[in-house]
């Protein structure tokens, strides 16, 4: 007979504990928000089983964010043209080779990355010829000359603008504020927009910004969290998120402080609701979905394709229908009262903004290639 | 012969039921997520050892795979490499981990738990990283050459040579020293390894991210990344250099790297079990005043070790920049592989041989891990199996006297031959 003392007994239980816990963390990946895209059941259902595709995601699910939406792409695709996909997660920047090469031996119809760095889709491009990859968020200080690879380029700084022209109309400090993943084009493309959009109604406002940085940029929101509160010290109440599942801390802390914020991405007007004031939106689904859509149309084109606000990859929540307007009823009541104002002067700014009368700084380009 | 074949079976057989234990509480788990275990290990198994077509752990074995015509074909599975082979990424993955498992075995056999080896691999890794477009810059500069592409190929030839080794002899360098360091505190202080180890790996996981993102930052991408190293310092993998014929090593960036680790391997088993040296350090891990009484430098055979286990961290790091990455990404200091490594020599048990099987047994259950989504699989359940196979693994002494209580039970008498196998037995 083995004999079980107690502690073991409570060892067992301990580890059984701690397992649950972490499957119970596979099972809660999926808890998206209302506000997602839900798939529309007025779509026929294609049947293309016969196009494949795999997509790398840059990070783990659940950022609801910019992974997520990427994902939520994804799924569109698969369950509106019927296509064959994997979605493939990864835990950061030293898995994304063997996760592109891996995908590659599939031999999918086309491997869609997200955010993976240049030097490695440079060499995968090459070494894999036959192969068609699309690259979401890979920004070239020069594109390689193959004829495998369609870059696709969402630009925010229009959108941002728009995000700036709502927090500087409705700070009440005169101070607002910026919280990125890093310090590199690819987020000040972002800030530098909000910049602009803030001082373009509020002349006199401070614009703070800081960055999260730190090996995990993208998914650190307990740093974010910290750069948030003490900012919020400092007097700004309205702060732009753009950091990912970072920005989740800063969400927090706008409601915890009982500030507010402005989402990044997907629609975040809900996560607090009445604090999160609206959310500048980058439709990487739209994006993931256009690339599936291209294999499946056969129209895929190798080459850059420069997208923002005028194709409506970039807008804002406010622009979506049915829960856009979370914040007029759950916000005070002095700054519910302003949003009129606010909605017509961002019309405005948009109206200007592709017509070309207002001309927001692109920081993007002036360091990477446009692909023009 | 027999008796020596008893104890290696018995040596076996422990880590086996160990694996298997993991996978049968593992399942438990895998239920919960509302997977099908079978499912998930022959996924796993096929992902991280098999070959194309590989769907079942029979497949590892004897593989059927369509030709190109559409008719079935029956390979053997581990020289079939049609689209590449998934032993070959193992081979690319366990390269770092057995250098950082020995470096960790050296230094555990010094009596020195220093688990030391990321903060060492990450250092030398900056080093190789930078010095890998450094000398070259210098060499075109003195020669007034343009790049790599423009000097002659005799020049080619010299700085292949000249340049890989002065980055790893100098990764190596840097590792030993900073290795060295812990040790010197605990020789001359008395402080802690294990804590000393832990501390100095923090500030140098650190430090080399300060110096991704500020000093050697190349570019304003957006991951912070060091220049790339020159193509005179790139230790060229297989698939580009000497076997690009063989379709067995497609996808994997498996090169000169893994014959080092292996060199290094044989290198310690005799340096550790076949050299006075070695005695002098496994003596003073065994019973460090006994050694001292006997006449042996019981310091210096500690700082030996410390010196040794540092060279081989840095090692590892340089062949991870120079064969693989090519240059240092943001990310790559906090990713853990030196950890790997401790675990890795402390499922072998300090052998040598051990440390080269667990190593990829160890990466190819990691790549499988992640590779479980390629089966619409969560790679989280991946992780939890990892886990349990460490944790079963690690109850090594509770299995042996529970088993060798049960043998007691069974036939008493045999008493006296059990706690002979009880004593460990000193080999590679």
């Amino acid at each position: 007979m083995l004999k079980i003392s107690h502690k073991q007994i409570v060892l067992l239980l301990v580890i059984a504990m701690g397992a649950i816990i972490s499957v119970g963390m596979v099972h809660a990946q999926d808890d998206g928000s209302d506000c997602s895209v839900d798939v529309s059941s007025d779509v026929e259902p294609q049947d293309n089983s016969d196009v494949s595709f795999a997509i790398i995601l840059p990070n783990a699910r659940g950022d609801r964010s910019f992974i997520d939406s990427a994902a939520a792409g994804a799924e569109r695709a698969i369950a509106e043209l019927g296509v064959e996909g994997t979605i493939i997660e990864t835990a950061g920047v030293q898995e994304h080779d063997a996760a592109v090469r891996r995908a590659v031996q599939d031999e999918p119809d086309l491997v869609i990355t997200i955010a993976v760095d240049e030097s490695i889709i440079s060499e995968i491009v090459e070494e894999f010829p036959d192969q068609k990859f699309a690259a979401q968020e890979t920004f070239f200080t020069e594109i390689p000359d193959v004829d495998n690879l369609a870059l696709f380029n969402i630009l925010t700084h229009e959108n941002s603008y728009l995000a700036g022209i709502a927090a500087g109309m409705l700070s009440r400090t005169g101070i607002v504020g910026a919280v990125g993943g890093g310090d590199f084009p690819g987020i000040n493309l972002f800030i530098q927009g909000y910049e602009e959009g803030v001082l373009s109604v509020c002349p006199d406002c401070t614009v703070l910004r800081s960055y999260v940085g730190g090996s995990n940029p993208f998914s650190d929101p307990v740093r974010a969290k910290e750069l948030a509160l003490s900012m919020y010290a400092d007097g700004a109440d309205i702060l732009f998120q753009v950091a990912g599942r970072s920005g989740e801390g800063v969400l927090e802390a706008a409601n915890e402080t009982g500030n507010f914020a402005i989402g990044v991405d997907s629609n975040q007007d809900d996560t607090f609701p009445g604090t999160v004031i609206v959310s500048a939106m980058k439709r990487v689904d739209n994006a993931v979905f256009s690339f599936v859509e291209s294999m499946v149309n056969d129209t895929y084109t190798p080459g850059t394709t420069n997208v923002g606000l005028a194709e409506g990859f970039a807008g804002l929540s406010w622009d979506d229908g049915i829960c856009s307007r979370t914040f007029d009823e759950n916000g005070p009541e002095d700054l519910v009262e302003k949003l009129p104002a606010v909605r017509e002067a961002i019309a405005e700014a948009r109206e200007g903004i592709l017509s070309g009368d207002i001309v927001v700084t692109n920081v993007l380009f002036e360091e990477f290639d446009s692909g023009d | 012969m027999l008796k020596r074949l008893q104890i290696v079976g018995g040596h076996a057989a422990i880590p086996l039921f160990a694996v298997l234990l993991g996978l049968v509480v593992g399942s438990f788990f895998v239920f919960l997520a509302g997977a099908n275990p079978i499912q998930v290990y022959d996924q796993l198994f096929c992902e991280g050892f098999g070959s194309r077509g590989c769907e079942t752990f029979d497949d590892l074995l004897i593989v059927e795979a369509e030709n190109d015509d559409g008719e079935l074909e029956t390979h053997f599975a581990p020289f079939y490499g049609e689209r590449g082979h998934g032993m070959a990424i193992v081979l690319e993955k366990a390269t770092p981990l057995i250098l950082t498992a020995l470096a960790a075995t050296i230094a555990f056999k010094a009596g020195m738990f220093s688990i030391g080896m990321d903060g060492q691999l990450v250092l030398g890794a900056l080093m190789a990283g930078f010095l890998g477009y450094w000398i070259p810059d210098q060499i075109y500069a003195a020669t007034g050459v343009a790049d790599f592409e423009a000097a002659s190929s005799v020049m080619r030839t010299v700085m292949h040579i000249v340049v890989p080794t002065l980055a790893i002899s100098a990764a190596m360098i840097v590792g030993a020293i900073y290795s060295w360091f812990a040790g010197f505190l605990k020789v001359k202080l008395n402080v802690n390894v294990l804590i000393s180890t832990i501390i100095l790996n923090a500030i140098a996981v650190q430090f080399v991210g300060y110096m991704i993102n500020f000093p050697l930052r190349a570019d304003f991408n957006n991951i912070a990344r060091t220049r790339a190293i020159d193509d005179s310092a790139w230790l060229v993998p297989f698939t580009r250099g000497l076997f690009s014929e063989i379709e067995w090593f497609r996808g994997s960036r498996t090169g000169v790297g893994i014959i080092i680790a292996l060199i290094a391997a044989f290198v310690i088993w005799f340096y550790l079990w076949r050299s006075t040296s070695g005695y002098e350090q496994r003596m003073t891990s065994g019973s460090s005043l006994f050694a001292r009484f006997s006449g042996i430098a019981t310091e210096k055979a500690a700082l030996r070790a410390m010196l040794i286990s540092g060279a081989l961290s840095g090692l590892a790091g340089a062949i991870m920049i120079l064969g693989v990455e090519r240059r240092i990404v943001d990310g790559f200091a906090s990713s853990g592989t030196g950890f790997d490594g401790v675990l890795v020599a402390i499922l072998a048990r300090e052998s040598i041989a051990g440390i080269v099987l667990v190593a990829m047994f160890f990466a190819g259950l990691q790549q499988g891990a992640i590779n479980l989504q390629f089966g619409d699989l969560p790679r989280q359940l991946g992780g939890i199996i990892i886990a349990l196979i460490i944790l079963f693994s690690a109850m090594e002494n509770f299995f042996r006297e529970t088993m060798s209580r049960i043998r007691h039970r069974i036939a008493p008498d045999a008493m006296t031959q059990t706690s002979d196998d009880a004593v460990p037995v000193e080999s590679g």
